[in-house]
């Protein structure tokens, strides 16, 4: 077993001392009291395998980089051991190894020699490094001309032909453009064939779709390990919990109390005719819910006050729905005051803030506005099929008004009440995906 | 104790090609952008040989003492001894800020620490052996090497070499957590030069700090220099060997601190 192990740590710890003033670093020793300790690990315990792809996610502070740090030799640990076999090769931080007077060139060289290639290596496989890096001319400008993606170009190069045993990618790889880092990706790939990858993240889907097994961290402690789905399922959702109890300041209920389930009706599904095709590759379009937001981010008369957001699939409250299904976009409101024609409704934007589509009640009940006494709970429920949303970021804002639709006063807008991540995706273009309900291509002539 | 000597020879043979690169660049960055390039590395002691002369044995008419004394002798004889002493004063002043001037080298790449003084020594000494070659040429013209132990100049640099090596490792590790060592190093360098026979040969001295500056290795060095240069070609083996070996226990204290120390730099830095 531990032969096969490439890297093994044991009850690691790592301790900074931080001090008040420098001098206080010398008094310490027979000072006690002038330090104070900071554990940015604690008892940290597992090993990998020869061949895996194991992955370190946590939020961040929670002790990763020193972890990478501590395996790559450049910090010492207080307690425990990392014993590590084999080359390692670690894109720690964005070119971190390169000297900024000296051309790319001679990075290249100075670089290779760090990762332990030899001056002829180099050379033979300059051509390479060269062509990787597809960085032109500037491989013989000093590199503090470089832009931060030729920076990373460049070191991802350098490391991608240093054929290492093990390779380290702490998240440098994310200013790269979107052709590089495929072509990254495409790289890393090829080397978990045959080598061991440590991979630090916070994007979970990269996680999933990268790794065998994730480490979670939290607090310099380890929280969990086990496969990488589950862990970063987990993870999320642990957040998401997190997020909605300390932001609010106060304890959410998961339901609201009022009887959800004699308000939602079903309907007849309209569905994609490739949806369950769809759902069982790779290009189901799962649309995860990453946290619903501080209520405090927003503004309004007060007199009414949306406690709950949520996004309901056969009547539960999900964290991730798919493109192309049916949802409900649950509304919550407290109301604290006597309003007249209220009105709640929603948009749905893109990372930009670009509102993709929205809607409010003011149309259905415009023959019979709603008037709502002081400590009554209104529910809005829209439902509504989701689009399918290409690849990216998204969220709702949400928010309940008096008045109608040109003229109404907010009482509570809600930005970004709850934020969602689109994780894979079959549309080829536009912003957004339509289910088609039905796709034909024939030959005329057969008589369709 | 020796552990760490022996590790750092390893470090050293295993990185070879690596400590070659990097004194190389260290010694090019030093000219880097400039016209002249390399050629300042000769014009430099050649312009500060004619300034000397000009300045102490011309203006300031300075003798050192010695039976017909010429009008280019004192410069000579000064010079001499300021190349020793800047050999070894450059590099304990670089060294007090080598380590975190590669800060990055400290936490991001694994870096064999060890060789970053070792590259400022390299690049120091090459400006040095240079000036020696400017030197040995210019007495060769003016007044005519008269001994054959000439050629027992480059041994002279053995002890120079560990000692500066020595006084690296140990500045550069404690500089690392204390800063006040760089205006320490800068005064002990003045008040060193002063210890050695730089401007005056060392039998002005007073007795007392004779004694002190026996035990000195770059007076000692600086003192062989001479006679086998510019005076008598006599070359003394056991003052040699007597400051070979301070120099070995200057070098192996350096070495021991820098390794008790080196563990911490991540974390201070």
């Amino acid at each position: 077993m531990s032969s096969k192990n490439v890297i093994s740590i044991k009850n690691l710890s790592k301790c900074y001392h931080i001090y008040q003033k420098p001098i206080d670093r010398i008094l310490a020793r027979w000072m006690p009291w002038k330090k104070r300790d900071f554990w940015a690990l604690q008892n940290i315990d597992f090993s990998i395998g020869k061949g895996e792809t194991v992955a370190i996610i946590g939020k961040n502070g929670s002790g990763k980089s020193t972890l990478l740090q501590l395996i790559c030799g450049t910090l010492q640990a207080t307690s425990g051991e990392v014993r590590v076999q084999g080359r390692i090769a670690a894109l720690l931080e964005l070119g971190a190894g390169f000297d900024l007077e000296s051309t790319g060139r001679e990075n290249v060289y100075i670089n290779g020699m760090l990762l332990g290639m030899t001056q002829v290596e180099i050379r033979r496989e300059f051509d390479k490094i060269e062509a990787f890096a597809d960085i032109g001319d500037f491989i013989d400008q000093p590199v503090k001309t470089y832009s931060s993606g030729m920076f990373v170009r460049l070191a991802f190069a350098v490391i991608a032909h240093a054929s290492p045993d093990i390779l380290i990618i702490d998240e440098a790889l994310a200013v790269g453009d979107i052709f590089f880092v495929q072509k990254c990706m495409r790289f890393i790939r090829e080397f978990k064939k045959k080598g061991t990858i440590l991979f630090v993240s916070h994007d979970t889907s990269a996680v999933t779709s990268l790794c065998d097994r994730a480490v979670w961290l939290d607090n310099g402690q380890m929280k969990m390990l086990g496969s990488a789905k589950e862990v970063s399922e987990r993870y999320l959702a642990f957040q998401h919990a997190k997020d909605r109890s300390s932001e609010t300041g106060e304890e959410i209920l998961d339901k609201p109390n009022y009887n959800r389930e004699a308000i939602l009706s079903t309907t007849t599904n309209i569905r994609d005719c490739r949806q369950d095709m769809l759902n069982d590759s790779n290009l189901k379009n799962e649309i995860r819910l990453v946290e619903l937001g501080s209520a405090n981010n927003g503004y309004g008369t007060g007199k009414a006050k949306i406690t709950h957001v949520n996004l309901l699939q056969d009547g539960q409250s999900v964290a991730s729905i798919i493109g192309g299904e049916n949802v409900s976009l649950e509304i919550v409101v407290d109301v604290s005051e006597q309003l007249e024609s209220v009105i709640a409704g929603f948009y749905f934007k893109d990372r930009l803030g670009q509102r993709l589509f929205g809607d409010n009640t003011y149309l259905s009940y415009l023959h019979e506005p709603i008037s709502v006494t002081p400590g009554e709970l209104m529910v809005a429920i829209f439902k509504f099929r989701m689009p399918i949303l290409p690849v990216g970021d998204y969220s709702i804002d949400v928010a309940l008004a008096s008045g109608d639709q040109d003229n109404h006063t907010q009482h509570h807008w809600i930005h970004d009440a709850a934020t969602f991540k689109s994780l894979s995706s079959s549309v080829a273009s536009g912003l957004v995906g339509i289910p088609m309900e039905s796709i034909k291509f024939l030959k005329a002539n057969d008589g369709v | 104790m020796f552990k760490n000597t022996i590790d750092l020879l390893s470090q050293t043979i295993k990185n070879w090609a690596l400590l070659q690169h990097l004194t190389k660049r260290d010694i090019s960055n030093r000219y880097k952008g400039s016209y002249g390039g390399i050629v300042w590395s000769f014009l430099n002691p050649i312009l500060l040989l004619t300034v000397y002369t000009i300045v102490f044995s011309v203006i300031m008419k300075s003798r050192w003492g010695l039976p017909n004394e010429g009008r280019i002798d004192f410069a000579i004889v000064l010079f001499a001894g300021l190349i020793c002493f800047n050999m070894y004063a450059d590099t304990t002043n670089r060294a007090t800020t080598v380590i975190r001037d590669n800060k990055n080298y400290v936490k991001k790449v694994v870096f064999p620490l060890s060789l970053l003084p070792l590259i400022s020594l390299n690049s120091t000494f090459f400006t040095g052996i240079v000036s020696f070659i400017i030197l040995t040429l210019t007495v060769a013209f003016t007044k005519g090497l008269h001994s054959p132990s000439v050629i027992l100049l480059p041994l002279l640099w053995v002890p120079l070499y560990f000692m500066t090596l020595g006084m690296s490792y140990l500045i550069s590790s404690i500089a690392v957590y204390i800063r006040d060592v760089a205006q320490v190093v800068s005064l002990f360098n003045m008040m060193f030069m002063f210890l050695s026979p730089i401007f005056f040969p060392l039998e002005r001295m007073p007795e007392a700090l004779q004694r002190v500056a026996a035990l000195n290795p770059i007076a000692e060095v600086v003192t062989q220099t001479r006679n086998i240069l510019i005076f008598d070609g006599s070359f003394s083996w056991t003052g040699y060997i007597q400051c070979l070996l301070i120099s070995i226990v200057l070098l192996q204290m350096g070495i021991s601190t820098f390794y008790l120390l080196k563990k911490g730099f991540a974390d201070v830095i």
